[in-house]
């Protein structure tokens, strides 16, 4: 067996050589430890992790990684391929090479404990459980050894062919083969150093063999490709054999079968590695592969994250396997939704599937066809339903899919409607009767079912409502400004949580609102379990424990596969995740329980980059006034996220995170005084070590060097000034950039935006010029040429107007009014017209709006309103300035739009409707205005129907 | 009262004619001549002594403005109303140097309006100054003083020395260089369109319109407010503070 590994081995070099020439292609599965640490050898075949660290045995030696730095160590004279890591109980290091050789390292070097190169030239099997050491080198002969002393007794298991060993508390088992036969034999190494044959037996064909030794019973694995047959053995009498499991890996040139724990075997191949669960015999992780790299050994670091030593690409950090990674190919998902037993989603071919949370059976639906829009699971009558991006689908799916019948971002059930929201407004439905709420842009609802109030985030903050309110009011958490939401949830027993745009998370305590905690990034998904919330960011997923105010953080450094999250899903103790390409399953009672504590020690003290001792700390002078603290900070469970603070304690300052570096905190001239510095280490999930006090005292200087000071704050003040200017040019430079590329972006939509406006006046020029021509049939010589006059006054003021962008609504009025006096010799002087300010009419006056956006209204009023009307007819246009709301209300007391409808052949509102809707369009893309237009039918003026429009838009 | 009509086009002397004949025939006989060119008008004025003169602004063969040339300075003491078509810069320049004019089509009430204020004497006192401003700005298309319409005349200042107008009601308070102040008898808004696209004013506030030449401090408190040379604050209307800061910058 032994040569066998030996062959093996050199294959894998080989392989490994030849793999180096090809491009490396990134590898997002993994982080590569390499490239975090600094750990620059591909090859590494062992890992073992003890108190001080954790150990590589490599091609180029050991390597130590302290939680901050990697430190090489090698024996000149022998080869250096490392392997089989062990611990003895006095902190040693034992390993061998491949070349017959066994060493330990203590103290920072390496001893040769044990030579048998010229036995052997090969590799070496040894195990410290037992006493003395056992070891079976190269050439099968069995050593024995005393750790302490050398030289050791040896004996031969020459009879052994190709055996393959394994151990438990007991003692050294082993499985021999003939070659070219199925008979195997099962035989055991007693600590005495006494073989006993236990068994033959047959196994079916002539396989490759690995074993695996458990407490009661040995696991042989019969392997042939990517296929193994499994069988158990029994280690008492009459040692009975049984097949267990016939399993297809997918792997191929196995490099070991590790025993992880109780229930967990590795399967570490040329083409990746597998977990297996012992007790069901199931393939545990579907997604880790590593399919590129020859994995050498598997070790589980913390409950969150594993290394792989491989063969290629040294040393890659893996997310637990709790974490489940499903996905399918290239599959993409474009939208989504859960249903409780199901997911549903739709790919980027169109293709609808739905996927069973339980078995996890992946089922294609009867449609294949355009992109739908969000999906919303229905469960009064367990349906989704689809938001229709363009042609809508009109059939339902094997009953499970209908069309909504608007459109929706997210949907929320309250009082027995379906509110949906969009990006206008706020719409809700039963029975397919659509009613319109708010027309304001929205997106975030949800609907707090005990206090049976709605929640809704408007373009203009957040608003609630209950069943007994007619309309929506603000949420007011800072009591005088808005409340803008990021996301928001609904608890399940009552109450909302908010996190809202300064990054603040918030949960309603009856009519007050309490600050749970500040945050550093934009959440948009929050979702509860237990005393955790799972806040998802555009980059990773926060678990922040309300009680402990500890936050964990989920991203790709420690298994979430994008950073993309699109959406959660909590069942039972599993968290699902969203992202374009697939979904996890997180475990989170396994995974955010037993979070463990840093470890810190104070290794050494250096002034001005020498160490001294610690007790001349009470007496430094004023030069030894740059004090280093050496640490020994082992913690890596989360990586990067892990950091040293500091406080002084005699001055109360703050905890002071240290910048980078976790195995050296530095002050730098200090000043003259008493220093009492308390340091920790603390975990990116924000658990803390136990606190190092480090008291010093910099005595004072015999001068007050006043000159030296005064020269120093010249040089600091001359600097700022140099990096402000710095700063401030390039902030300048930058601005100007962005300016220019602003204004070319607004102005190919002015360009439109004039273009549109040119649309709309030839329809009332002829139409004025007629009216005049009337008077001058008519004979009415001096009323024609005012009337002209008039007319020509308004195309000047056109035309003016055309070149501006915004006017102020006194200019506007103006403009108004002179069309207006052109409209009223139209009716034959029976219009009525009124403009009407509420509030500081100055300052109304002096606002400024969008050129000829009140006037198409106006003149759609009039025609379509007062022109079909006998007598009688009036008209009022109003504003109205409260809040930074300007709302502008065009009244007419004409038919009203019903009868409008009926008067005219066509459908839709009037000529000049499009074009009103692309103009409010391209001024909201481009200008913060908001402008909303809400028609309603009715007036206060009298005698008639009546029509008003309003025109709301934002004046800051 | 004597009234000449300057004008190449026929049609348009024959309209004024027609609406001074309306006037007449209500108000009483007046003496009615009619040019064609610039040359036939100096004749004229220099031959009749006219009280009032309708001047077409632009002909062939020259200018309206250009008979400041061609006339002695004693004999120009007719008042003289400009006439024209849309011409958005030329309005401008008559708002500028304080002259009446009439615009194309013709009101008929607007003539009336003038030939009663000439008849009520209230001529122009020389109005030599300003033609040479008129046309100094029609050539350059350029401004460089404004007239300020004062109860006894109009008062040219130049437009650089003006460092802000602040309105109050209809009347427009005006700070020069100088230290002078000037109350005018125009909303500030006949000077914001006068002057908003010079480069060098800023409206801040519905009721302030300054020179940015005489700014010496921006301040951020109280929502922001502006100091000028003249130690004068001048506060920053709220949806005004981003287009402010944009200049300033």
């Amino acid at each position: 067996m032994l040569r066998h590994t030996t062959l093996l081995f050199t294959f894998i070099f080989l392989l490994c050589f030849s793999l180096k020439a090809e491009i490396q292609k990134p590898n997002y599965n993994a982080v590569s430890f390499n490239a975090v640490f600094g750990l620059q050898e591909k090859t590494i075949y062992d890992i073992l992790e003890i108190k001080s660290g954790l150990y590589f045995g490599s091609n180029s030696g050991l390597y130590h990684f302290n939680g901050d730095s990697i430190k090489n160590y090698k024996l000149q004279g022998y080869p250096i391929e490392y392997t089989n890591l062990k611990e003895d109980p006095k902190g040693r290091i034992w390993f061998s090479n491949f070349n017959g050789q066994i060493f330990y390292f203590e103290n920072g070097t390496i001893e040769l404990f044990l030579d048998r190169s010229e036995n052997t030239g090969a590799s070496i099997y040894y195990d410290l459980s037992y006493y003395p050491l056992m070891v079976i080198d190269g050439s099968e002969n069995l050593v024995y050894l005393d750790l302490d002393k050398t030289p050791a007794k040896t004996k031969t298991l020459e009879e052994k062919k190709f055996p393959q060993i394994g151990h438990n508390s007991n003692g050294i088992y082993g499985i021999s083969s003939e070659k070219n036969s199925t008979e195997h034999e099962l035989f055991f190494i007693k600590p005495n150093g006494e073989i006993e044959d236990l068994k033959r037996f047959d196994l079916p064909d002539q396989k490759k063999i690995e074993l695996v030794v458990e407490d009661d019973k040995a696991l042989i694995f019969n392997i042939f490709n990517e296929h193994i047959n499994i069988y158990q053995i029994r280690l008492d009498p009459p040692y009975s054999l049984q097949k267990v499991k016939s399993l297809t890996t997918g792997l191929t040139n196995y490099n070991l079968f590790q025993k992880v724990n109780d229930s967990t075997l590795a399967l570490l191949s040329k083409s990746g590695f597998k977990l297996i669960n012992t007790n069901n015999w199931k393939l545990v992780n579907q997604h880790f592969q590593l399919s590129r790299n020859s994995c050498s050994k598997y070790y589980q670091l913390d409950n969150r994250i594993s290394l792989i030593a491989t063969l290629n690409h040294g040393v890659k950090i893996i997310s637990n396997s709790t974490i489940q990674n499903i996905s399918w190919g290239d599959t993409e998902i474009q939208t989504f939704t859960f249903s409780h037993e199901k997911f549903f989603f739709q790919d980027q071919e169109g293709q609808l599937w739905e996927l069973d949370l339980e078995s996890l059976e992946l089922s294609k639906l009867d449609y294949k066809g355009s992109n739908l829009g969000p999906l919303y699971f229905d469960n009064t009558n367990s349906k989704v339903l689809a938001s229709f991006k363009r042609s809508p689908f009109s059939q339902e799916i094997e009953g499970k899919f209908g069309l909504s019948p608007i459109r929706f971002k997210r949907v929320a059930k309250a009082y027995g409607f379906y509110y949906a929201t969009y990006s206008h407004t706020l719409r809700r439905y039963k029975n397919d009767s659509v009613f319109t709420d708010r027309y304001k842009r929205c997106k975030l609802i949800d609907f707090d079912q005990k206090s049976q109030t709605l929640f809704v985030d408007f373009i203009d903050g957040l608003h609630y409502k209950t069943r007994a309110d007619e309309k929506f009011r603000p949420v007011k958490i800072n009591k005088t400004k808005g409340t803008y939401a990021h996301s928001i949830k609904a608890r399940i027993g009552g109450g909302m949580w908010i996190f809202d745009t300064n990054q603040d998370l918030y949960l309603q305590k009856g009519d007050t609102w309490e600050k749970v905690e500040s945050f550093e990034q934009d959440f948009h998904i929050i979702e509860e379990y237990g005393n955790t919330l799972i806040l998802a960011s555009d980059r990773e997923l926060c678990l922040f424990n309300k009680e402990t105010r500890q936050k964990s953080y989920l991203n790709q450094s420690n298994g979430l596969l994008s950073k993309e999250i699109l959406g959660l899903k909590l069942k039972d103790d599993q968290l699902w995740i969203v992202n374009p390409n697939g979904l996890q399953i997180l475990d989170l009672n396994k995974n955010f329980k037993n979070q463990s504590k840093p470890n810190l020690q104070i290794k050494e003290i250096q002034v001005n980059e020498t160490p001294i001792s610690f007790d001349r700390l009470e007496e430094l002078d004023h030069r030894e006034n740059s004090i280093s603290v050496v640490l020994n900070s082992y913690h890596i469970a989360s990586l990067g996220k892990d950091y040293i603070e500091y406080r002084f304690l005699n001055q109360e300052t703050d905890w002071t995170k240290s910048p980078g570096n976790l195995s050296k905190l530095d002050f730098q001239q200090l000043a003259p005084g008493n220093y009492q510095v308390e340091i920790r280490a603390c975990s990116g999930s924000g658990f803390c070590s136990d606190s190092q006090m480090l008291n010093f005292k910099i005595q004072e200087a015999w001068f007050k060097s006043t000159w030296f000071y005064l020269l120093l704050f010249i040089s600091l003040v001359a600097l700022a000034f140099i990096i402000s200017k710095i700063i401030i040019n390039r902030n300048l430079y930058l601005e100007k950039l962005e300016r220019e590329r602003e204004i070319a972006d607004k102005e190919r939509q002015i360009h439109k935006i004039k273009a549109l406006q040119a649309q709309m006046n030839p329809h009332f020029v002829f139409n004025a010029l007629n009216s005049i021509q009337d008077y001058i049939l008519s004979n009415q010589k001096e009323l024609a040429s005012e009337y002209l006059a008039d007319f020509a006054d308004l195309i000047r003021s056109y035309l003016k107007q055309s070149k501006k962008d915004f006017i102020e609504i006194e200019e506007e009025v103006k403009t108004l009014e002179e069309y207006l006096k052109l409209e009223k010799l139209r009716l034959g002087g029976d219009l009525d017209h009124e403009i009407i300010y509420y509030g500081d009419q100055e300052l109304i006056q002096s606002l400024k709006i969008p050129v000829m956006l009140i006037q198409p209204f106006v003149e759609n009023a009039i025609k379509h309103g007062l022109l079909a009307k006998k007598s009688g007819r009036k008209l009022r246009v109003e504003f109205n300035y409260v809040n930074q709301l300007l709302t502008i209300k065009i009244k007419d007391n004409g038919i009203g739009i019903k009868q409008a409808e009926k008067k005219k052949d066509s459908k839709g509102l009037s000529f000049g409707n499009k074009a009103i809707e692309d103009k409010i369009y391209l001024l909201n893309k481009n200008y913060d205005l908001n402008i909303q237009i809400k028609v309603e039918n009715e007036t206060d003026l009298g005698g008639g129907e009546g029509t008003t429009v309003i025109i709301e838009m934002l004046e800051t | 009262m004597k009234i000449l009509i300057v004008d190449d086009e026929e049609r348009a002397r024959s309209l004024l004619r027609g609406i001074i004949e309306q006037y007449e025939s209500e108000n009483g006989k007046l003496e009615l001549f009619e040019a064609s060119n610039l040359n036939d008008a100096v004749k004229l004025i220099k031959k009749e002594q006219a009280d009032l003169v309708f001047m077409d602004i632009e002909m062939p063969g020259g200018k309206g403005t250009d008979i400041l040339n061609k006339l002695p300075e004693e004999e120009v003491s007719f008042h003289l109303v400009f006439t024209t078509a849309y011409q958005e810069f030329a309005l401008k320049a008559f708002e500028m140097n304080a002259f009446d004019y009439l615009l194309k089509p013709i009101r008929p009430q607007k003539v009336k309006e003038v030939i009663k204020k000439v008849e009520a004497d209230q001529k122009q006192e020389s109005i030599q100054e300003q033609l040479r401003l008129l046309h100094s700005s029609l050539m350059t298309k350029n401004f460089e003083k404004i007239g300020l319409p004062l109860a006894d005349g109009v008062e040219f200042v130049p437009i650089e020395d003006i460092i802000q107008l602040e309105a109050d009601g209809m009347y427009t308070k005006i700070a020069l260089k100088s230290g002078q102040k000037k109350v005018i008898s125009k909303p500030l808004k006949h000077f914001v369109e006068l002057l908003e696209e010079n480069k060098s004013f800023l409206k801040p506030h519905r009721s302030h319109f300054i020179n940015m030449r005489f700014l010496k401090q921006y301040s951020h408190k109280d929502g922001g407010y502006l100091v000028l040379d003249n130690d004068n604050i001048v506060p920053i209307a709220r949806n005004r503070k981003q287009e402010v800061l944009n200049r300033l910058s």
